[in-house]
């Protein structure tokens, strides 16, 4: 994720974006139990073309966000053992090259090797 | 998509559902954004869009060879699914799978072109899309060359990654060696790191990309092309 308008010292909640994103792409939970459900308000701006009539809104997110998280270099986590090579993440530039990456649960866990 | 509006940083959470994906919602002005196209679609800040980029997935090997210095951020959250669910291999997996009733009652009519769980990637550049199904790329041996809005691009499949990624450059052929893809030139891709033809690591561009399922991509841009498939009717 490039974010040029974001503060490259203050980059969590481009984190937070780039650890919910896999579970935007591919799907719910198998098992999810969703939050209540907000009825449209027929006040509100619409974008032309998005039906409220068929869009779902919840009172409070499923996914809990990852808010503030702790930044630390990827090679000491990585000498700690906590990810390997192999693990996968999600990761976005911040500006001349830098990259930052999410590791998180969902979506980002270490790969198998032989499994896939 | 860059979570800053006018200036200021927006706190974004999951807090709906339409055309089977997520809205997300920023706390600040409670406004729904769609979360490929970074326009806003219900609630104050229709007309706004905020900018998108891409957000790859890949291997901590890969983020090292890139950036030595990278920074890491490590969820304590407890896993919704589990790490085979996730996997590529379970992805791929669930390819023959419909849409839960919850996330097909906020789509109208899918775009039957690919079945709908079918896993690729989706590209796009302007008003042009495009969307390469993983299984078309791997039938051409992991690399496909195509042209997107007026570019040449490439679309590979990194056997270090195990994802498709695509990348703007203007080669008349490919070749892989190992897991490296080299081009006409001699320049070169190893570990998901650009390399220009003196060795050397250099920047290279990619166009706006989504490794997705089929009917989200079709959904949010249903003019879509498929490579190696059907026209629209």
């Amino acid at each position: 994720m490039r974010s040029s308008s974001l503060n490259v010292l203050r980059p969590p909640i481009g984190t937070v974006m780039a650890i919910t994103m896999l579970i935007l792409s591919f799907g719910a939970p198998l098992a999810a139990q969703f939050s209540a459900l907000v009825p449209a308000d027929p006040n509100m701006p619409v974008k032309d073309g998005f039906d409220t009539g068929r869009a779902i809104f919840w009172a409070e997110p499923n996914f809990t966000p990852l808010r503030d998280p702790e930044w630390r270099s990827l090679q000491d986590v990585r000498r700690a053992g906590r990810v390997t090579d192999e693990t996968t993440v999600l990761t976005f530039d911040v500006g001349g090259g830098k990259a930052r990456a999410g590791v998180g649960p969902n979506g980002l866990p270490p790969r198998r090797s032989g499994r896939d | 998509m860059a979570p800053s509006i006018d200036g200021n940083v927006h706190r974004f959470a999951e807090h709906g559902l339409y055309n089977g994906l997520f809205l997300l919602r920023d706390e600040e002005s409670g406004t729904f954004w769609d979360h490929l196209t970074g326009e806003a679609v219900y609630g104050p800040l229709v007309g706004s869009t905020l900018e998108v980029s891409n957000l790859r997935q890949t291997t901590v090997a890969q983020v090292l060879a890139q950036d030595p210095g990278a920074l890491v951020a490590l969820s304590d959250r407890a896993p919704m699914r589990t790490d085979e669910t996730m996997s590529l291999g379970g992805l791929l997996r669930r390819t023959g799978q419909r849409l839960s009733s919850l996330f097909g009652s906020t789509v109208e009519r899918e775009d039957n072109r690919m079945p709908t769980m079918d896993l690729g990637m989706g590209v796009w550049d302007g008003e042009e899309a495009r969307y390469y199904s993983y299984d078309r790329v791997t039938g051409k041996g992991n690399v496909v060359l195509d042209e997107l809005a007026g570019r040449p691009v490439v679309i590979y499949l990194d056997p270090s990654a195990y994802a498709i990624a695509v990348v703007y450059i203007d080669t008349d052929g490919t070749t892989w060696e190992e897991k490296v893809l080299y081009f006409s030139d001699g320049s070169y891709i190893e570990g998901g790191v650009f390399h220009d033809v003196s060795g050397e690591r250099a920047q290279i561009e990619r166009p706006h990309q989504v490794f997705t399922r089929w009917y989200g991509f079709a959904l949010t841009f249903p003019e879509t092309e498929i490579y190696g498939g059907p026209r629209r009717r």
